[in-house]
């Protein structure tokens, strides 16, 4: 069997057989009941991670083909996907959940969504009115408010 | 018998009478219809993200929400199946072969009214085998020791990766990955302090709704983000004719055999953990267009009434054949499951002999409620299929950040702890990094719900057996247990073996 480096998903297998070193490498220092399902779990994720790494499980893409590129999206639009969602927690963790919800809701369908003002404006008062209501109301949570007023750091 | 009690059965009969119970239950069929429609997200994303919710209210209420959720969104699926040729969930795929042909014929409601009673009914016939099973599986488990579930443990881990097929390797990586998780925080036992670094938050380890609800849901909306425009392809809906809804209703009864068999197709494949809805509705398919007379075969795939009717009652069915194995022994047949396990556990109920023996009034709360929930989905799918196709077009920007806001402030809200958002937002990347590798995820949420069971498991074999693990060997069910995994595994060698062969010889 020839050994042909899995190229498709080597920027996931890597870090996961460094994960799993790393896991066996700190697990390793615990007792022995403690240290069980790391130990254990850790070697049998670094075999198989070197497994699919070395192109032996290579078949198991081969009926992924056509719908990988279909589902195709670019590599910009999840980079904006996952800056668009930080930056949402991020506005959480400042000015509170509600605001970052109406705020979030508001930039995404207008700026993005090709939405009307009025209609993104509504739309992200009335979610921050269901989720205050929802929430603080309904369910008697109080959420969290800012780092400015809770004053986590 | 103790489990069929009928003062029990009829308690948890008049609980879900109650206007609270009712209310949870008309709610959640309302969250799971919408999410069930929606492709991409359909019953875990709704489920993961109901957890916060449910942990207000008490386990009673929060299986019912659930079970409301769970009941509703495989029916729901089948309307934009037949009518934008787009399935709601991935086991409405096999309504799409004759269900969208026949709307293009102007039948779409026969067709929906056709779908949605073949759920109706599908679901009712795999409750009923839930029933009749929850005597026999309450003997099975009590026979079983520590010993036994933690080789279940592992069976679960194994089946539920060989379900995925040729990904058997990449799903066993997501489920060590979810064990590594799981391993975080305090041991149970021990006390000893694993993989804190020194963080007071990873103390008590990760927790598992922050982690479920970024897993599934905000990865999900990672990728509807990503992808942009409307959550499905845009599409003409036709009216849709009420007498044509009502004519497709009694279709399922003229045509009993169809359903029947795709009922014990569909019940028979939920029963087996890991293999999921959509394995039993082409299964169905493929057994209706085999077994249907020669002359009606090629009318297959060109709007066949049978080819609608088959699919939705095993996708419906299976519903009750998958409780089985998540009930009794912990194992769950899907990721839907899998979430709903996390709920069982968050509420205190352990899967196995003490849900069997201490929770038996839950069960028959599930049960009865579940089959509710299906007929209350055939009821609304019946009377409002068309506008409930139109929520497909909603726009994925105005989508994402709804379904984020109540996902991040659903973690929030459990602890009132900011860092469980972090945590989620973690957990969502993580989750669509393995999406996008195509990497099953199905094994996480079971191996985040089943690593502590299993240390604790292990920690009491080696109570047992003094110290080794010899009394593995001592068991007949131990034996059992460990044969079946070895079979597995040798199961997925072989079939890997014969294709490198078959590569090897053709290159």
């Amino acid at each position: 069997m020839k050994i042909k480096v899995d190229t498709d998903n080597v920027w996931l297998l890597v870090p996961l057989t460094a994960f799993s070193i790393g896991t066996l490498y700190v697990g390793s220092s615990y007792g022995p009941v403690s240290s069980f399902i790391p130990f254990w779990a850790s070697i049998f994720m670094f075999v198989t991670c070197l497994f699919v790494l070395a192109g032996f499980d290579k078949q198991a893409d081969c009926d992924d083909v056509e719908k990988t590129k279909a589902d195709q999206m670019s590599s910009r639009n999840v980079l904006s996907a996952a800056g668009w969602i930080s930056a949402f927690v991020v506005m959480a963790y400042l000015i509170g959940l509600i605001p970052a919800a109406v705020a979030y809701a508001f930039l995404s369908m207008y700026f993005f969504g090709g939405k009307k003002f009025p209609i993104a404006a509504g739309t992200s008062v009335v979610l921050g009115l269901i989720l205050f209501g929802l929430f603080e109301f309904i369910l008697e949570k109080e959420l969290y408010k800012g780092v400015f007023i809770e004053g986590y750091f | 018998m103790e489990a069929l009690d009928l003062a029990i059965i009829g308690e948890a009969f008049f609980r879900l009478f109650e206007l609270d119970s009712l209310f949870y239950l008309v709610a959640g069929t309302l969250i799971g219809l919408v999410f069930g429609v929606l492709p991409g997200l359909g019953g875990t994303t709704a489920l993961a993200l109901m957890i916060p919710f449910s942990m207000n209210m008490d386990a009673a209420d929060a299986i019912i929400l659930m079970a409301g959720v769970m009941g509703v969104a495989p029916t729901s699926g089948a309307v934009t199946a037949i009518l934008l040729n787009t399935p709601g969930t991935a086991p409405n795929a096999a309504t799409t072969l004759d269900g969208y042909p026949l709307a293009q014929q102007g039948k779409a409601g026969f067709a929906i009214g056709a779908a949605a009673a073949a759920s109706g009914l599908g679901g009712i016939i795999g409750i009923i085998f839930l029933i009749a099973m929850v005597p026999i599986t309450r003997e099975i488990v009590l026979m079983f020791a520590p010993t036994e579930f933690l080789l279940l443990a592992v069976l679960g881990l194994v089946t539920v990766s060989l379900s995925t097929g040729k990904k058997f390797v990449k799903s066993l990586i997501v489920g060590l990955f979810g064990l590594i998780i799981a391993s975080v925080g305090y041991h149970e036992v021990t006390g000893e302090e694993r993989f804190t670094f020194g963080i007071d938050y990873l103390w008590d380890g990760f927790k598992l709704v922050p982690v479920m609800i970024g897993f599934f849901a905000v990865s999900e909306m990672i990728n509807l983000w990503a992808k942009r425009g409307s959550v499905a392809a845009s599409g003409e809906i036709e009216g849709i004719n009420l007498r044509q809804v009502l004519q497709g209703c009694l279709e399922p009864i003229k045509r009993w055999k169809v359903l029947l068999r795709g009922s014990a197709i569909g019940t028979g494949v939920g029963a087996l953990p890991g293999v999921g809805g959509t394995v039993a509705a082409f299964m169905a398919y493929t057994i209706a267009v085999t077994t249907a007379k020669p002359s009606e075969r090629d009318s297959f795939g060109k709007g066949n009434i049978v080819g609608v009717i088959a699919p939705e009652s095993a996708n419906n069915a299976k519903e009750g054949g998958a409780l089985v194995p998540t009930l009794a022994f912990g194992i769950p047949g899907s990721a839907e499951m899998a979430v709903f396990l996390s709920v069982l556990v968050l509420h205190g109920m352990v899967p196995g002999p003490t849900i069997m023996t201490e929770s038996l009034d839950i069960i028959w709360i599930l049960i009865i409620a579940a089959a509710a929930s299906g007929v209350i989905a055939s009821i609304i799918t019946i009377s409002a299929a068309s506008s409930i196709a139109k929520l497909t077009f909603v726009d994925s920007r105005t989508l994402v950040p709804i379904v984020l806001a109540f996902a991040m402030i659903g973690s929030y809200s459990l602890d009132n702890e900011i860092y469980d958002v972090f945590t989620t937002l973690g957990f969502g990347f993580i989750g669509f990094i393995f999406m996008r590798f195509g990497f099953p995820r199905i094994a996480f949420p079971l191996a985040i719900v089943l690593g502590p069971l299993m240390e604790t498991s292990y920690f009491q074999t080696l109570r047992i057996g003094d110290g080794t693990l010899s009394i593995l060997f001592d068991r007949p069910q131990s034996i059992i247990i460990m044969l079946l995994i070895v079979g597995c595994i040798a199961y997925y060698l072989k079939g890997f073996l014969t294709e490198a062969d078959t590569r090897k010889t053709s290159a």
